[in-house]
C-alpha cells in the first residue's frame, strides 16, 4: 500500500536524480545498501505475518544504519576497518536470508 | 551450532512488531507520513548505492591510467639514476687506481680492491656461460587463462639463482639486472621483482662460468630438479643454453 509506494517513489527519485553522495559518506555507502535491503525483506516478512509495526520498523531501520555505520567508522579508526564490515555484512546477509526464505515459505507454501 | 541459532533468530525479529502477535491497530497520520518518509529513505539508498557502482567505472579508469602513467615515468627515472650511479662510481675507481698506483702499499691495495669490487658484483664481467630461460606456463586455450600454479614464482627465481651461485657462477644477471651479494629477488602480488624493480615473463639468467661444469653441476642439483618438477606438475617452461660469449653489466647498489 501507501509503504510500498514510497518504496518506489524513493527508488525512481534515486535513479532520476543520482544524488551526488559526499566523499566522507562513501565508504558507508554500501553497508547502508545492505542494510536497506535487509530493511526491505525484515518489513515485508513482518508484512506477511500481519505483525507489521510502523514504529518498530522506522526505529529498527534508521538504528541499524547508524549502527553499522558507527562499527565501520570505529573500525577504520582501530584498523580493522575491514573486518568489522565484513562481520557486519555477514550478519545483515544472513539476516536477509532467512527473511525471504520466511517470505518464500508464506507466499508459495513452499 | 546452538550459538548460530541463538543468533539467527535474535537477529532475525529485529523488524518484527510487537511479538506478542498482535496486528498493529489504525495510525495516525504522523506516523503514516513518517513510515513513508522512512520507506522512501530506503529506496533512495538502495537506489543511490546502485547507481553510484554504475558511474563510478569511467573515474576509476582514469585514475588506474594515471597511477601507469607515474608509475612508469619514476620507473624511467630511477633507471637513469642507476646508470649515473655507475658511470661515476667507475670514475672514483679510476680516481682511485691512479692514486693508489703511486706507491708499494698502494699498488697491494688496489689489487685487493680490485677483487672486492668483482667478489661484490661491481665491475662489468664478459666471458662464457649458461642462458637459462623460465617462462609461466603456456595459456590454456579453452579458460584463455594461465593454469592453476602456472606462475613463476619469486621463489623459483630464488631456487635456480642459488643453484647457479652453488655450481660455480662467478657473475648472474637476471633479465639484465646484474645480482649483488645483496640481491632481493621477491614478489609483490602477481609480479616478481628484483632490487624494487618489476620484471615481466620470460625471466633469462645469465651466469658467467666454465659452461661444461655448470651445467652438468647445476642439471644434477636440486635447482635442475626442481625446475623439472615445475614442468612435470605445472608446464612452467624452461631452457638452459650454453653461451660463448656472455656480457654482464655491473651491478648497482639499489635504493634501500
Amino acid at each position: 500500500m501507501i509503504a510500498a509506494i514510497g518504496l518506489v517513489i524513493g527508488i525512481v527519485l534515486g535513479i532520476v536524480f543520482q544524488p551526488g553522495v559526499p566523499l566522507w559518506l562513501q565508504p558507508y555507502l554500501p553497508i547502508a545498501v545492505v542494510a536497506a535491503i535487509d530493511a526491505v525483506f525484515g518489513g515485508v516478512r513482518a508484512l506477511l505475518d500481519d505483525v507489521f509495526d510502523d514504529r518498530v520498523f522506522v526505529v529498527s531501520f534508521l538504528s541499524n544504519v547508524m549502527i553499522a555505520g558507527l562499527l565501520v567508522f570505529l573500525g577504520d579508526q582501530l584498523g580493522v576497518g575491514g573486518q568489522i564490515s565484513t562481520g557486519v555484512v555477514v550478519v545483515l546477509a544472513m539476516r536477509i536470508f532467512s527473511n525471504a526464505a520466511a517470505i518464500r515459505r508464506r507466499l508459495f507454501h513452499a | 551450532m546452538a550459538l548460530l541459532t541463538s543468533l539467527l533468530r535474535d537477529v532475525e525479529l529485529d523488524y518484527v512488531g510487537r511479538g506478542d502477535g498482535t496486528p498493529a491497530g489504525p495510525v495516525g497520520p504522523i506516523r503514516q507520513a513518517t513510515l513513508v518518509v522512512v520507506v522512501t529513505l530506503v529506496g533512495l539508498v538502495l537506489a543511490v548505492g546502485l547507481v553510484q557502482r554504475r558511474t563510478d567505472e569511467p573515474s576509476q579508469i582514469a585514475r588506474r591510467a594515471a597511477l601507469m602513467t607515474q608509475i612508469e615515468s619514476r620507473t624511467d627515472a630511477v633507471t637513469q639514476l642507476q646508470a649515473d650511479i655507475t658511470s661515476t662510481r667507475a670514475r672514483i675507481s679510476t680516481a682511485e687506481q691512479e692514486l693508489l698506483a703511486r706507491t708499494t702499499t698502494g699498488a697491494a691495495l688496489s689489487a685487493q680492491i680490485v677483487e672486492l669490487e668483482r667478489a661484490a658484483a661491481l665491475t662489468a664481467v664478459t666471458g662464457p656461460g649458461l642462458q637459462i630461460v623460465v617462462d609461466d606456463a603456456p595459456i590454456d586455450a579453452s579458460t584463455k587463462e594461465l593454469p592453476a600454479g602456472g606462475r613463476v614464482l619469486d621463489r623459483d627465481l630464488q631456487l635456480v639463482v642459488n643453484g647457479l651461485w652453488q655450481n660455480g657462477a662467478e657473475a648472474v644477471a637476471l633479465n639484465g639486472y646484474r645480482l649483488t651479494a645483496t640481491s632481493a629477488i621477491r614478489a609483490a602480488g602477481d609480479a616478481i621483482l628484483v632490487d624494487f624493480r618489476p620484471l615481466v615473463p620470460p625471466y633469462t639468467l645469465q651466469a658467467i662460468a666454465d659452461p661444461g661444469p655448470l651445467q652438468k653441476g647445476f642439471e644434477q642439483s636440486a635447482a635442475g630438479a626442481d625446475l623439472r618438477s615445475l614442468n612435470d606438475q605445472y608446464g612452467i617452461r624452461w631452457q638452459l643454453d650454453a653461451v660463448d660469449r656472455l656480457a654482464l653489466a655491473a651491478g648497482a647498489t639499489g635504493p634501500r
